[in-house]
């Protein structure tokens, strides 16, 4: 039963499948110009929106809780080899792909841990098995760090760099991987394609994205400590 | 050497990334104030969301009215009924006022993000903060003597308002601390001497020295985490046996802190050091995180607030490290980076 009142869930499950939506479409738009960057936070941002809308609200869930558990298992490995992998390739420094894996790993702690879920804010319906909670502390902690994202990313002079990072941004769009000079030449990512398809890969709203899952994933949290 | 040229080196020159946070630069000085400001509005976002957990729009004992209605208990009749009358109106309207509540603090939160409304933002997050103080939390009980620094007196909220002014936007440079940005060097110190002076007194006034009260303040924490209950447990313990000296103690080192931005900084460091560290722990074993970990909380109570003030105070100085890699041979206008 989705709590009082029902509209802030509705209104809560009805942004994460728009940024599930909108990283659908952003995946469409990477094959079709043969995008190589951005493609895995889409994915990722595609998997997390529809679970979430349906920790949101009752009805909306579906699929087994092992199903969900496994996809982001998979998608926290891969994004924590992407950060190994960047701070190798360019030394130490904050990748964006450290807080995809903390958002993926948040996802997993809440299909793992759904016992937390207070005065039946989520349905959780998909997940339960286990009776243990997220630890607060962890939880609260994690939730803090989306919001610090969320109001970072927005400030952030470099749009798009939550969805593709600093280094990757120059052939977000061209898809075409150059050297770091080529990063620091900063080409708009968007002004290489226009119509619906710069609409759509426009860097700010990759960020908005973002924005909307890091704050709709800390809700969720601040729910379930 | 052009900053291309650095930049195309193994590492990166700066790094913006998901967090948007932007790697120091060796070109430009990060702002400092733009990044505190951000911080602000992480606070002020995380306190949004904490506003729209779902018993706050619940009215009864348990709901955001009740919650309320708690803390006109013991304050003067003046101060008492504004409060209830608050909590009257949310009783009334709980989803309504809640939702208005939340929407404020989004707006302060999203606000203070762009720089277009930056002010405005940070001017609302001074009245909501005055306004909350009053109509929400009785002033903190600071009429009756109940605003103990270990409890988070005089106010979180206060605080939040304090930092809106010392971050209010200011060209200019960072040095030689943040806060004196816009205020001013003098200024800034007599605000820091304040603080910390009415910090030092409230510890020691009141039931502030008590040991019983102090002992119930913690003991009366519910549902927290294990690990953190036991750290209650043993707080509750020492404040009923070493209550007094215990405020007496806090009181001598508010006094230490507030004098030490007056001295050479080695010694402002070290008192801003003891500062951040004694707030740290009363963060975790007497405000308990503010109550997050147990759900129901309204904000992250003053710990954070407190050291987030301190940090604005960190001496700063100029780093000779120009961009070009040789050492600068002027201070002032040359390409330094500031460190802290």
């Amino acid at each position: 039963m989705t709590p009082t009142p029902a509209w802030l869930y509705y209104l809560f499950a009805v942004a994460m499948l728009t940024v599930a939506l909108y990283g659908l479409m952003l995946l469409a738009v990477s094959v079709a110009i043969r995008r190589s960057a951005g493609w895995d936070v889409d994915i990722a941002h595609l998997f997390m929106g529809v679970s979430m809308a349906g920790m949101f609200v009752t009805g909306w869930a579906f699929g087994p809780s092992t199903i969900w558990e496994l996809i982001f298992t998979l998608l926290l490995v891969w994004f924590l080899v992407q950060s190994i992998q960047s701070v190798i390739a360019f030394g130490i420094h904050l990748t964006h792909y450290l807080i995809h894996a903390a958002m993926s790993f948040a996802m997993l702690l809440m299909y793992v841990f759904p016992a937390g879920a207070r005065s039946g804010a989520m349905s959780m319906s998909m997940a339960s098995s286990s009776s243990a909670r997220i630890d607060p502390g962890l939880g609260s902690l994690l939730a803090v760090v989306f919001f610090a994202s969320a109001i970072f990313t927005l400030a952030s002079p470099v749009k798009g760099a939550s969805h593709h990072g600093r280094h990757s941004r120059a052939y977000a769009m061209s898809g075409s991987a150059s050297g770091a000079a080529e990063v620091e030449s900063g080409p708009a990512p968007a002004s290489a394609a226009g119509g619906a398809v710069g609409l759509i890969a426009a860097p700010w709203l990759e960020d908005a994205s973002h924005v909307v899952m890091c704050v709709g994933m800390g809700f969720m949290l601040i729910l379930m400590i | 050497m052009s900053v291309t040229q650095v930049r195309t080196g193994d590492a990166p020159a700066a790094v913006i990334d998901s967090m948007g946070v932007m790697g120091r630069s060796l070109e430009q000085p990060r702002n400092l104030q733009r990044t505190f400001q951000l911080v602000l509005a992480t606070v002020w976002l995380l306190d949004a969301v904490l506003q729209l957990q779902p018993f706050m729009f619940t009215r009864g004992p348990n709901g955001f009215s009740g919650m309320l209605n708690n803390l006109a208990a013991g304050n003067p009749g003046w101060v008492a009924h504004s409060i209830t009358w608050n909590a009257s109106n949310v009783y009334h309207n709980p989803v309504l006022t809640n939702s208005i509540f939340a929407l404020v603090q989004f707006l302060i939160a999203f606000g203070i993000v762009w720089k277009r409304s930056l002010k405005p933002a940070l001017a609302l997050s001074i009245v909501w903060s005055l306004s909350v103080w009053w109509f929400g939390e009785g002033a903190s009980n600071i009429f009756h003597g109940g605003a103990t620094p270990f409890g988070g007196g005089p106010g979180a909220v206060l605080i939040y308002g304090l930092l809106a002014v010392l971050l209010w936007p200011s060209a200019g440079s960072d040095l030689p601390f943040v806060a004196a940005r816009t205020v001013g060097v003098t200024a800034a110190k007599v605000i820091w001497a304040v603080v910390w002076s009415l910090l030092a007194v409230l510890a020691v006034v009141g039931s502030g020295r008590s040991p019983q009260a102090l002992h119930d303040l913690v003991a009366a924490y519910t549902g927290q985490p294990g690990w953190l209950a036991h750290i209650d447990r043993a707080t509750a313990s020492m404040f009923l046996h070493h209550g007094t000296t215990a405020a007496i103690l806090l009181a001598a080192v508010c006094v230490v802190v507030a004098i030490g931005v007056y001295l050479p900084s080695p010694f402002t460091k070290a008192t801003l050091v003891l500062g951040i560290v004694t707030f740290v722990f009363i963060w975790v074993a007497t405000e308990n995180f503010g109550g997050i970990l147990a759900g129901g909380a309204t904000d992250p109570n003053s710990g954070p607030l407190v050291i987030i003030l301190a940090l604005l105070y960190w001496p700063l100085t100029l780093a000779r490290k120009a961009v070009t890699g040789r050492p600068s041979s002027s201070t002032a206008g040359s390409k330094e980076a500031l460190v802290r």
